[in-house]
């Protein structure tokens, strides 16, 4: 067997303010926003450097709406790879959305950030971590 | 129309500039050179803050090795202060005395005090103990009649607070840390993140970590963050009164009545602390206090003293930690994960503010502790009800 995985559904609270959260703030590449029944749409963003894309789907009942932003009870979520920690860092300094400073793990270089609902995000550079 | 200032944005927020937060602030700079840090502090002449209101004292003598750990730190660090704090422009001067603590107790006691030296020497701290007789030996003022012995601990001693805090603050805005004077009045926050601050003169302060150092004040701090921190403000007071017949310089004394006095110039400084009296915001001062309660311990304990006169009396507030007495210090891990505390310190804030600070600054760096664990003194113990007490607090 020999699988890869496309996408991974994100539950957002509305479909427009994610993608322009997702598109503006990390720069993700808007794949595909196709309407579907009953006002749905099937929304695909992912990193321009490669790797799943999200599924941002619209909360459409109370129990999804209380998982917008807590996927994961507050573990980060998602890992964001970077090949130049120190320019991505300094460019998303801007959104104000960090909850960690950056520390070198033996992983690599990483810091923790919330995304506009909360989900939490890994900025890693892989490797042995340099100071930036 | 009104103005509101611009947001300022950090890295490392740090709500109060007493000791405790200007050490978090100093190490953090030091151990995360490129982090930007702010502190908020209402007050830049510390008026109420408990750090100035401070007797000075730092001793080793404490059962949980933590806070001796933390004890054996911060000694160290404020012995070298002079050294190490000074900046070009400015000297920086602790004026740290080694005149060593003495703590005597009953002899039903003395098992407990022996207990604790055994652990504090495997710490790395000097301890003597001594018999009734060799304490009359060393200190011919103090009455041993009803006493077990006592635990003298030489390298123990104490500093000038005052001078300690500008020394801290000075040498962590030369490193760059930013000192907002403002009130923390408000708070915002994502499901699991402290995303701001309010200030109260309109400003907001974002940041990616915020640290809980605002002593007395520290509940309503945590309180705008939904956290229930069991620390309190306890009055107590400080004492200056000269003995009225000639006594031989004496160390740090602390007896089991909660009598605790030192040397101070021609002297002394000092105090009996009442745990039981009611929490509050509460600095006025009871001119009596020292007559009827102070008074008669240490006449009780040192004859020499019957003719004692109190010349000043000033009130401080302890962070008292309701649950056992012993600091809060870490991340709240199961909700703000972005937010640090380090209150409660019950008395012991500027002797263990070395520690505390460096330790904060390295479970941000680091995501956990590099030197003295301190891991025992998380906020989960109060989540649990878990009471981590201290012994050995006379």
């Amino acid at each position: 067997m020999k699988f890869g995985i496309t996408a991974v559904t994100l539950v957002v609270r509305d479909y427009d303010e994610a993608i322009a959260w997702y598109t503006q703030a990390l720069g993700f590449e808007l794949l595909e926003d196709t309407p579907m029944d009953a006002g749905k749409r099937w929304v695909r963003v992912a990193p321009r450097g490669g790797g799943s894309a999200l599924l941002l789907a619209r909360a459409a009942n109370p129990a999804q709406e209380a998982a917008v932003g807590a996927q994961t009870g507050g573990r980060v979520a998602f890992f964001l790879h970077t090949d130049d920690f120190a320019r991505d860092y300094a460019a998303l300094k801007a959104m104000d959305a960090f909850v960690s400073v950056p520390r070198d793990e033996p992983y690599g270089r990483v810091v923790v950030f919330e995304d506009l609902y909360g989900n939490r995000w890994d900025l890693i550079q892989s490797g042995s971590g340099t100071s930036a | 129309m009104t103005m509101t200032p611009p947001p300022t944005q950090c890295d490392i927020a740090i709500i109060g500039g007493g000791i405790v937060g200007s050490c978090v602030a100093y190490f953090a700079k030091t151990i995360t050179p490129d982090a930007e840090v702010c502190v908020i502090e209402p007050d830049p002449s510390y008026e109420w803050a408990s750090t100035l209101r401070a007797s000075g004292g730092c001793r080793v003598q404490f059962t949980g090795v933590e806070n001796i750990d933390m004890s054996l730190f911060g000694i160290d660090f404020i012995r070298n202060f002079d050294q190490t704090m000074s900046l070009p422009e400015r000297e920086a001067n602790a004026e740290w005395v080694e005149g060593g603590y003495l703590f005597i107790v009953p002899p039903d006691r003395m098992h407990a005090l022996e207990d604790a030296a055994v652990t504090q020497r495997s710490r790395g701290a000097v301890v003597d103990i001594l018999s009734p007789s060799e304490l009359k030996q060393r200190f011919p003022s103090i009455h041993v009649d009803d006493l077990g012995g006592g635990a003298l601990t030489p390298h123990d001693g104490w500093c000038d607070p005052y001078g300690l805090l500008w020394g801290v603050r000075r040498k962590a805005q030369s490193l760059g840390v930013a000192y907002l004077q403002d009130h923390v009045v408000g708070a915002q926050a994502s499901p699991f993140a402290v995303r701001s601050l309010r200030l109260a003169g309109g400003a907001t302060v974002t940041a990616s970590v915020f640290v809980n150092a605002a002593g007395a004040w520290s509940a309503k701090i945590a309180g705008l963050m939904g956290m229930n921190l069991p620390v309190s403000p306890l009055k107590r007071y400080e004492h200056y009164f000269t003995a009225g017949t000639p006594v031989e310089r004496l160390p740090y004394v602390k007896d089991y009545a909660r009598l605790a006095f030192r040397s101070e110039g021609n002297g002394f400084s000092g105090g009996l602390v009442d745990g039981s009296i009611k929490r509050g915001f509460d600095f006025e001062v009871d001119h009596l206090y020292f007559e009827d309660i102070v008074w008669p311990a240490v006449a009780h304990r040192f004859p020499a003293f019957e003719a004692a006169k109190c010349h000043r009396t000033w009130s401080g507030l302890y962070e008292q930690s309701e649950l056992d007495g012993n600091p809060i210090i870490g991340r709240w891990s199961s909700k703000l994960t972005n937010l640090y505390t380090a209150a409660g310190f019950s008395g012991h804030g500027m002797m263990h503010a070395p520690a505390a600070g460096r330790a904060i600054a390295e479970l941000i760096a680091f995501g956990k502790y590099q030197t003295i664990d301190l891991t025992r003194l998380g906020y989960e113990r109060v989540e649990q009800n878990a009471p981590y007490a201290e012994m050995g607090i006379l």
